[in-house]
């Protein structure tokens, strides 16, 4: 399901004295089963690009395509989008309402229509999927959880819709160094699944280690749109934006800086690791 | 007298559907001018405990002093969240005014602070947190760090002894993280304060004097970053993962590789594989 972002600016409160620029003609399209990584600094348009993706807002000018049909239009079926599109704002835990964890992220399903035994599989995987124990929070109040488990019950709720486009905005900032890496292991599931991500976050080590493409947006405009490979080679580039490098990235440069002979290019762990292997392994310590 | 003074705190969330303890006879201190970190997994306890520090929750079992005032005592309550102040992790929702210095200005007309004082003592916090000048802009037209800072100068107008920071670089990009991180820095050293830091970020938790680790409600282990984020079988019990360095060192040496101290940071990290050329 292609999403085709054709000539996108938004102006949020137009025609008054508050009116502000967030986007200003950005296009591109989003290719099904890609892991699109969003970069930028706050303000520079990432949530508000996401929003519109997802149909949330309405661009003031220019089109997004799904699937060849104009979201935006009256005669557009917007109550399948969220089987489509689905997203997790930021501070997705302000949006839940439930008596208890379990119809919270089973209202989603529940308004599809879906069979109960079926939203109740769909509930259950959602839940074990942000690395909540479903037997001990099912049946809590949503409100008694502590912020970061709240966070990933919201987010459950949007998982049990199995959309087939998944944005998630900041979706792993709060939560524990664990459940960070189990939750991007299971984003890479759904991706290595067929699903198609888009994630915006600051998190550069994630972003280097799971997107296949990245985007990086400055003052409402796209910039840079290229592999995490390319993005991350241009080093000044980065530095001007200030976007900052992985910290396996950041070993690496340090050691080259100081003479030490080890390939460049190098910005997730696993890389770092057997980049380290090959020039220290064997030698004596 | 310690900063923060808290005996067999026991805390639980009442009502339908919630847990049975939230905090679990924990007993902590701060001494003046200390800067802690307080590490553990989403739901252990961390923000139950700081709010009890702010007075934000009241006392269901054993005892806390804060600056030296009983918290049991209802009537030192507003002197309680003068003395502990606390930035949250949501820079958007910690404003009340549209005007930065009406908003700074809040917390000290709250405590009858005479109006002729209050120009004055607005700008200091403004320059304690580096953004002199900002007093007739707007909030929501600044970046994430500034914001974040501007909700700092809100508490250290009031000038509290003990700040905490609960996640408060969890939503910032990297330019905000670092403005946050040089400003509590800054008023560690400089201003003495007392620092509570609770974070997911292994790179701040090195910064501190003395890192605490919490699980189900209870600190289960208290030392030096050194000693914390070295131990990989307490983190890996408390649910947390080394910083990254440490991790490094461990598979290196799994692969025959010793370095000679393992390192916490970047910098110790390539010095000592320098050393190994």
């Amino acid at each position: 399901m292609p999403i085709v972002v054709e000539n996108v600016s938004y102006r949020y409160a137009p025609d008054t004295p508050l009116e502000s620029a967030a986007l200003n003609g950005v296009s591109f399209t989003v290719r099904t089963g890609e892991f699109i990584g969003i970069l930028g600094h706050t303000g520079c348009g990432k949530s508000t690009l996401i929003q519109l993706i997802a149909g949330v807002l309405t661009p003031t000018a220019g089109r997004i395509l799904l699937d060849g049909s104009d979201i935006s239009r009256p005669d557009f079926k917007r109550d399948r989008l969220r089987e489509q599109i689905g997203i997790v704002f930021q501070f997705p835990e302000q949006q839940l309402f439930e008596m208890t964890v379990e119809r919270d992220v089973a209202f989603g399903p529940r308004q599809l229509g879906l069979p109960p035994a079926k939203v109740r599989e769909r509930t259950r995987r959602a839940i074990q999927a942000v690395g909540l124990d479903y037997e001990a929070v099912r049946e809590l109040s949503p409100l008694t959880l502590s912020g970061g488990e709240k966070r990933k019950a919201a987010i459950a709720g949007v998982l049990a819709m199995e959309p087939e486009v998944l944005i998630l905005d900041e979706p792993i900032a709060g939560l524990d160094p664990v459940t960070r890496k189990d939750f991007m292991r299971f984003i890479r599931q759904l991706h290595r699944a067929g699903k198609t991500i888009l994630m915006v976050s600051h998190d550069i080590d994630e972003l280097s280690a799971c997107a296949t493409r990245l985007l990086v947006l400055d003052h409402g405009e796209l910039i840079l749109d290229d592999t995490p490979e390319k993005v991350f080679a241009d080093k000044t580039r980065l530095k001007t934006l200030q976007l900052g490098v992985s910290q396996p990235r950041e070993i690496i440069d340090a050691l080259r800086e100081k003479e030490l002979d080890l390939p460049e290019g190098i910005f997730e762990y696993e890389a770092l690791l057997s980049a380290l292997i090959a020039r220290f392994g064997g030698q004596k310590t | 007298m310690n900063s923060i003074e808290a005996k067999n705190l026991s805390y639980s969330y009442e009502g339908e559907g919630s847990r049975a303890f939230s905090l679990a006879d924990v007993n902590f201190s701060m001494r003046p001018g200390e800067c802690v970190a307080l590490l553990g997994q989403n739901g252990s306890g961390k923000s139950t405990l700081a709010k009890h520090l702010n007075a934000l929750l009241p006392l269901q079992r054993g005892t806390l002093h804060v600056a030296g005032l009983d918290a049991r005592d209802a009537a030192n309550q507003w002197e309680i969240r003068r003395k502990c102040g606390m930035v949250f992790q949501n820079p958007d929702n910690q404003f009340i005014s549209s005007v930065i210095e009406e908003d700074i200005a809040f917390g000290l007309e709250n405590y009858d602070m005479p109006a002729e004082r209050i120009p004055a003592e607005v700008r200091k916090a403004l320059a304690l947190v580096g953004m002199p000048g900002f007093e007739k802009k707007s909030p929501h037209l600044l970046s994430g760090g500034q914001k974040q800072r501007i909700a700092l100068a809100g508490v250290l107008a009031l000038s509290p002894e003990i700040i905490i920071f609960d996640e408060s670089t969890a939503m910032l990009d990297i330019q905000g993280q670092q403005e946050i991180l040089h400003t509590i820095q800054r008023l560690h050293r400089e201003e003495h304060k007392s620092i509570l830091l609770i974070t997911h970020r292994m790179e701040e938790a090195v910064l501190a004097d003395r890192v605490d680790v919490m699980k189900a409600g209870k600190i289960l282990a208290s030392g030096t970053p050194r000693r914390i984020l070295t131990d990989l079988p307490l983190l890996s019990a408390a649910n947390l993962l080394p910083p990254l360095p440490v991790r490094l060192y461990e598979d290196l040496r799994a692969a025959g590789i010793q370095l000679a101290q393992c390192p916490l940071t970047i910098p110790e990290l390539t010095e000592q594989l320098c050393r190994l050329s």
